[in-house]
């Protein structure tokens, strides 16, 4: 039975991807105690995100050098602001749609509302923390993520005997004009009323990472879509992308959507039979369909949980009113599961694969 | 100073207190709601009072403006309470936003009041469960209650009710749509 509170050995890289609570969260070790953290999400009943407690699990000083926002989206960002305040140093990226001034402006407009429970409330929280780090410029900006930008470079040294790095592949530049524009829709005009912001899709602006540690090469791949327009998702990523080596570990987009699905990603960037991971999102995807697709891909597929389960039975009055006035109910938040995949950086030895709290591996 | 103004509506039983400008018109100086508990939740009636503050601040506004800065209750029956004519139990309470509208109807998020322990959830509902007053308040990211009761008549007669209420959210003002775009400017100090 592996031990999830062991932290990992000094060499060793780790992907770990945690969810659905509401969303996921990736965590990186990078090797010698350098974590990376992307995106957040928070257990059911629990303020602190995922990330917080499984670091904090070890017992020792984890130091997380980089925090993504792979993008704004609620259900990709609870709990974020939390993580970033107990890494001081660690450097905040996200897209670099998010410099446009309606998103400042609509962050701004949210400490104005009523309404609550937008991502834009986590984001002004983290903008926040950033502007209050002890010695913080006026500004405080984060580390804007586009296409080919290098966010995380941790070069060799005699503590750490291989170097890393993680690079954004995406948003591309038309991604980020039309995620501006979507952005800009979304502002408000005088005598609309108040509401929650409801996110649009597609994703434009969502930030899909490569990470290399030595020879190693790992793909995530956020909630990027596949719209078929050249310039923009997935093919903009291929068509941008330099590093000849493929990747052996890819985090599957938008929970294994067909819209998101891209063959060419598999045949170009990705090694034959990679270890391929996803997270559900609130019982809609991935549909068995969908599962049965990426295996066709891989027979390494893993699901962080099989769904968010069913929804609580209430008394037989309330039941029978809600199945009289709602149709197809489902859970959104779940219990966090978790892939754990670790190895050593600078061996040819296959990662190993642990599965804790109902993950699980795909058999077609 | 006594209210010059009371009223109800489907956004409640209001009153508001009127007073004198230092150029002689008449300006609303308060509104205070007499629904309490207007919104059940804690942590929404500082908020209730700070709006009513503001009109308060906003001395110079004219009685027109009022809905543009005006936080509205929403219409929540006063289950539990017995009246002369019938009592409603309350058995469930959801807070719901919503998330996506259709030709038929729309899909929402809910949150469960009544066992905040429990998951959040989705469901989707036909316009048919709105009344016609509410429906023109549905729409992406507005709110509403679901409450699911037992209610009985003066003469006795028990039905189970599922009522739908959505909340009269306040308008964004020019004013703060252009503070916002003043504070989010780089340029600006």
């Amino acid at each position: 039975m592996p031990d999830r509170a062991q932290a990992p050995a000094s060499n060793e890289l780790e992907i770990s991807i945690i969810g659905p609570g509401r969303g996921e969260c990736i965590l990186i070790h990078l090797g010698n105690n350098d974590w990376c953290v992307v995106d957040s999400c928070v257990a059911r009943g629990i303020q602190d995100s995922v990330a917080t407690e499984y670091l904090r699990s070890f017992g020792g000083s984890p130091q997380i050098r980089l925090v993504v926002a792979s993008h704004w989206h609620d259900d990709h960002i609870r709990g974020l602001a939390g993580v970033l305040e107990s890494a001081p140093t660690a450097q905040f990226s996200c897209s670099m749609a998010l410099k446009e001034q309606e998103f400042a402006a609509l962050m701004r407009l949210q400490e104005l509302s009523i309404v609550d429970n937008s991502g834009t409330r986590e984001f002004a929280r983290i903008l926040d923390v950033l502007k209050d780090r002890p010695g913080a410029s006026e500004v405080s900006a984060p580390f804007f993520a586009l296409q080919g930008r290098v966010l995380l470079r941790l070069s060799a040294s005699p503590a750490r005997s291989t170097a890393a790095a993680v690079t954004a592949l995406s948003p591309s530049d038309d991604s980020v004009v039309r995620a501006m524009n979507d952005l800009r829709k979304l502002m408000p005009t005088a005598g609309m009323p108040q509401g929650r912001l409801v996110s649009p899709t597609p994703n434009h602006n969502s930030v899909v990472l490569w990470v290399e540690a030595g020879a190693r090469r790992v793909l995530l791949g956020a909630d990027l879509e596949h719209t078929g327009r050249s310039g923009e998702g997935w093919l903009a990523v291929i068509s941008g992308h330099i590093d000849t080596t493929r990747a052996e570990v890819f985090k599957v987009p938008h929970p294994g959507s067909p819209t998101s699905d891209y063959p060419g990603v598999w045949s170009s960037m990705l090694n034959e039979n990679p270890i391929a991971i996803l997270t559900p999102f609130s019982g809609k995807l991935p549909a068995t369909s969908d599962l049965e697709r990426i295996a066709t891909y891989t027979n390494n597929l893993y699901c962080t949980s099989s769904g968010t389960g069913k929804p609580p039975t209430r008394d037989k009055t309330v039941e029978k009113k809600m199945r009289d006035a709602a149709s197809a109910r489902r859970v959104l938040d779940g219990n966090p599961g978790h892939v754990r995949l670790r190895w050593p950086i600078a061996t040819d030895q296959a990662p190993s694969v642990e599965l804790f709290n109902g993950a699980y591996r795909f058999q077609p | 100073m006594p209210p010059r103004l009371r009223g109800a509506s489907s956004i409640g039983v209001w009153s508001t207190a009127e007073s004198q400008n230092t150029t002689g018109e008449s300006v609303v100086s308060a509104v205070r709601y007499d629904t309490a508990p207007i919104w059940p939740h804690d942590d929404q009636s500082p908020r209730l009072q700070a709006t009513a503050l503001r009109v308060n601040e906003a001395a110079g506004t004219p009685p027109q403006e009022l809905p543009v800065d005006v936080a509205v209750p929403p219409p929540i029956p006063t289950f539990g309470q017995k009246a002369e004519s019938s009592w409603l139990r309350r058995r469930q309470l959801w807070e719901g936003t919503v998330m996506e509208t259709t030709d038929e109807g729309f899909r929402a998020q809910l949150y469960d009041k009544t066992n905040p322990s429990y998951p959040d959830e989705e469901a989707v509902f036909d316009f048919c469960e709105v009344s016609d007053e509410d429906r023109q308040l549905v729409f992406p990211g507005s709110g509403f209650h679901w409450v699911i009761g037992t209610e009985s008549t003066r003469g006795g007669q028990v039905k189970n009710v599922s009522i739908l209420s959505f909340r009269r959210l306040p308008r964004w003002s020019k004013r703060s749509l252009q503070r916002a775009l003043q504070a989010a400017d780089p340029t600006e100090g």
